[in-house]
């Protein structure tokens, strides 16, 4: 984590990948009919806890799509991208705030990304904003933190890996993989115990020490071959999304600039029109000229540079408008006027404090679950935030009944006449989520008949092939329970024992 | 490295391409298991359980088509004991179609048309008296099927051997009641073809549409709504604040459990031997020490046990003995969870199948 000045192709090349998966991720949301579906069409939402706020916003919620899919496209390119950057964090993260049925890991991971590429000099090279001046740099812990951040995704999920369901049992994986059976070539195997177990250990070791290998010159290469299969198969597999490519993309950050500089030539390759045309044409210019005068006539870029180099024009003399000159001149103009840069001390070392302290939040928030009691897998007690993927199949059933206190009537909430398909099936298994349909229908009771009634709840889940348990205790009355109350003293006490992480 | 990194990118955007259109729909090649064969259990249904639930429905229906004809022919105490019997069969029948409501049976809504009860007794007599009526229309679903038959030959069926209009108009209102249920099932039956046996058979694969997970669905939603809930439950006032003894069905003709125990046995033999059991079987399902096949299959004949205690009249075990109605409620709720979530997740089938991504 130094200051030393590196050069900017990885991050350009992060900036790039980033932005191009999440408009694709919001593309993809909105192209599956999933806005309607998730945030329009349903009447109740699930709130995180100190966020009730965040709600979806009837026909706007279509407006907070178009901001965080335009944002991310301006990341992408490096357009004004200080404000694009902090509309995209915001915009993406109201989205993901707004129910909770829907929270991935991986939308937690592109929350927490997208806060940090507020603070780093991400489009400083091969952007709108800045061209393509090879003689840029950025500190090397600019790019030293995202590889921290998205080794500690993969670490942290092999850590958790290492408990008894996974290792021992094959749980969830046994359950998973043989329901693939229609799957080209790989169906069969899917049958076979010894491959649950092969996926489980592999998947564990992979996670574990992925991060390393790819680290590690020498294994760099096959690392990346094996980050590419692993997340494909994985795709194949299960439902997961545009996670599988965000990661493989993440992946490029461990690679050395020479890598990340040809990326960016084919990039520039790619584009002999349009928005990256000055890229190419500075490439045909060895990238080491200035930004040249016929930059005007590119359409965006023109806009966008036309009153910079006004501006800088200004202060030098039209006739020392030489190449090296006029850069130079540039440069001092930019270290001036662009936060975050490394000459400005101040400025820098608050970026990278706000990055440190989202480092710590990242390194400390998946342990948090040692603070409360019970078994993780049950209470799911801080089960969120901690980069634990697929480790968990449950299956629940939940009926709600309530008592009203004056007269004793009784009534049979069935969930799902309130809820989607799906929100009802993470009521069902997740207990805060229990918890707060218990309260919303006593205060809609309370709304209709006056006093607060008795809510209890009759659940099942069958968790990690284990038989089918009661989970909530059926004698508790869920409307005197309270998000601080402990779960272990409403929920019924897990009879089996998960060792390790 | 640079051509490492071409060939990575290549293969991954090829294995994207080509996983993408594979993973979901249908497929054609062979997603058999070895262990257990998909296709088969599906041909089983459809050609052991739904087509001859169907046959049997058609002559059952037609029978009571010609028997209330005849009744309407000559309307004497012999024709009407006659076409009693004849509802009875039929009713009985119903039962062992009555989860299988897919396709063409789901879009004329058979199992609402032929059995929502309780009936709306003073729709159906003011039906009668209004003379012209079309039972297609929405409104008249509480008027129609099995349980407005149970009402018209068993509440005060002496008007039915009456002479008059009043008494002829009901003659003719059971003969059009039978015709549209003959109907009704002959025409969700016919979808069943050779050739739609052979698209079903096909769509063997893990998705929302194919035909396992629906039908499995189907299967356990009818036994929850129809069969734990509408016989049992709602009657014992189990979601009520009272008793609903008159949301029993056959409320008139009080062979509730008679029907009861046919739909429990429908239930019960498409688990046991139409290949659900063997499924679990072969992906080697064990919970708590136990398979789960049998616990399920425990668990029916748990419930069987139970209902010995319950008499022939659901609607008046409620009023005289609701406890052994709700002990009867109990041990079938059981059944639920086993079904809905062990055996659901065992399967990996999702109750009503949710597009979303998981992680």
């Amino acid at each position: 984590m130094t200051n030393s000045p590196t050069s900017p192709g990885t991050l350009a090349v992060f900036r790039i990948g980033f932005g191009l998966m999440t408009a694709l991720s919001i593309l993809r949301f909105w192209w599956n009919g999933w806005i309607e579906k998730l945030y329009l069409e349903p009447t109740y939402f699930f709130s995180y806890r100190y966020f009730e706020w965040v709600k979806p916003l009837g026909d706007w919620t279509y407006v907070l799509f178009i901001t965080a899919f335009v944002s991310a496209i301006m990341v992408t390119v490096g357009w004004k991208y200080r404000l694009a950057s902090v509309l995209f964090f915001l915009s993406f993260t109201y989205i993901e705030l707004m129910d909770k049925t829907t929270y991935l890991n991986h939308y937690y991971f592109i929350s927490l990304l997208s806060f940090v590429l507020i603070w780093l000099p991400a489009a400083d090279y091969f952007s709108v904003d800045k061209g393509a001046d090879k003689s840029v740099t950025v500190p090397s812990w600019t790019i030293d933190c995202l590889k921290v951040f998205v080794g500690v995704v993969y670490f942290y999920a092999g850590l958790v890996k290492l408990n008894s369901d996974w290792l021992i049992d094959a749980q969830p994986l046994a359950i998973w993989l043989p329901a693939k059976y229609d799957i080209p070539l790989l169906g069969n195997l899917m049958q076979q115990v010894w491959v649950h177990y092969a996926f489980s250990w592999v998947g564990a070791a992979y996670d574990l020490f992925i991060v390393f290998f790819l680290l590690w010159r020498p294994t760099r290469p096959l690392a990346f071959v094996a980050v590419v299969i692993f997340h494909v198969l994985t795709r194949v597999l299960f439902p997961i999304g545009m996670f599988p490519y965000i990661m493989i993309v993440s992946a490029l950050v461990f690679f050395p600039t020479a890598v990340h500089s040809r990326i960016l030539g084919w990039i520039a390759e790619i584009r002999t029109d349009g928005l990256f045309s000055h890229v190419k044409r500075l490439r045909g210019k060895k990238l080491s000229k200035s930004v040249n005068s016929d930059l005007r006539t590119d359409g965006l870029f023109s806009h966008v540079k036309q009153p910079r180099n006004e501006k800088s024009s200004k202060s030098v003399n039209p006739d020392l408008r030489t190449d090296g000159y006029f850069s130079q001149a540039k440069k001092v103009w930019r270290s001036k006027v662009f936060r975050a840069r490394p000459q400005d001390a101040k400025q820098f070392n608050w970026s990278k404090v706000v990055v440190g302290a989202v480092l710590v939040l990242h390194l400390v928030l998946p342990w948090r679950y040692l603070t409360y009691p019970g078994e993780l897998f049950w209470t799911e007690e801080g089960y969120r935030f901690s980069w634990r993927v697929m480790l968990m199949e449950k299956a629940g059933y939940l009926n709600y009944k309530i008592i009203d206190p004056d007269t004793g009537k009784r009534s049979v909430v069935n969930p799902g006449d309130y809820l989607t398909t799906f929100q009802n099936k993470q009521l069902a298994t997740q207990p805060d989520f229990i918890l707060e349909f218990a309260h919303h229908l006593a205060s809609l009771h309370q709304q209709i008949d006056g006093p607060l009634p008795a809510v209890y709840a009759e659940s099942y889940i069958a968790l990690n092939g284990r038989g089918s348990r009661v989970y909530v205790n059926p004698e508790i009355n869920l409307s005197e329970i309270t998000e601080d109350t402990p779960r272990i003293e409403w929920l019924m006490p897990f009879e089996d024992s998960i060792y390790g992480l | 490295m640079e051509r490492l990194l071409f060939l990575s990118f290549a293969a991954f955007l090829f294995l994207v391409t080509a996983c993408d259109s594979s993973t979901y729909g249908t497929d054609d090649d062979e997603p058999m298991l070895p262990s257990f064969d998909r296709k088969a259990m599906l041909e089983g249904w459809a050609n052991d359980v739904v087509i001859p639930a169907y046959e049997a429905n058609v002559i059952t229906s037609s029978q009571l088509v010609t028997s209330a004809s005849s009744f309407v022919g000559s309307p004497n105490p012999e024709q009407l004991a006659s076409l009693r019997a004849d509802y009875q069969t039929a009713y009985l029948s119903w039962q062992s179609l009555s989860p299988f409501m897919m396709g063409k049976a789901e879009e004329i809504n058979l199992r609402f048309r032929v059995n929502t009860y309780p009936t709306n007794t003073e729709l159906i007599e003011q039906t009668i008296a209004g003379g012209n009526f079309n039972l297609e229309l929405p409104s008249l679903i509480t008027a129609q099927g099995f349980p407005a038959l149970d009402y018209l030959l068993y509440a005060d069926a002496d008007q039915l051997l009456e002479n008059g209009p009043a008494a002829s108009d009901r003659r003719e209102y059971i003969a059009a009641l039978t015709v549209t249920l003959r109907d009704l099932i002959a025409t969700a039956g016919s979808e069943w073809t050779p050739a739609f046996v052979t698209v079903y058979t096909q769509n063997d694969g893990n998705s929302a549409t194919a035909s396992v997970d629906r039908m499995v669905n189907d299967y356990i939603f009818h036994y929850e709504k129809f069969l734990r809930a509408g016989k049992v439950g709602i009657p014992a006032g189990v979601f009520s604040d009272t008793l609903l003894a008159d949301k029993a069905e056959a409320l008139y003709s009080g062979q509730s459990k008679e029907l009861f125990l046919a739909s429990l046995s429908t239930s019960e033999t498409f688990f046991n031997d139409n290949g659900l059991a063997e499924y679990l079987n072969a992906l080697n399902v064990i919970r708590d020490g136990e398979l789960l096949s049998a616990k399920v299959t425990n668990q029916f004949a748990a419930i069987r046990i139970t209902s010995e205690i319950v008499g022939e009249n659901f609607s008046d075990q409620v009023i005289d003995d609701n406890v052994q109605m709700l002990t009867l409620y109990d041990e079938m709720q059981r059944l639920v969870v086993l079904l809905k979530v062990d055996m659901l997740q065992a399967l990996s089938i999702n109750v009503d199948y949710v597009d979303a991504d998981g992680d």
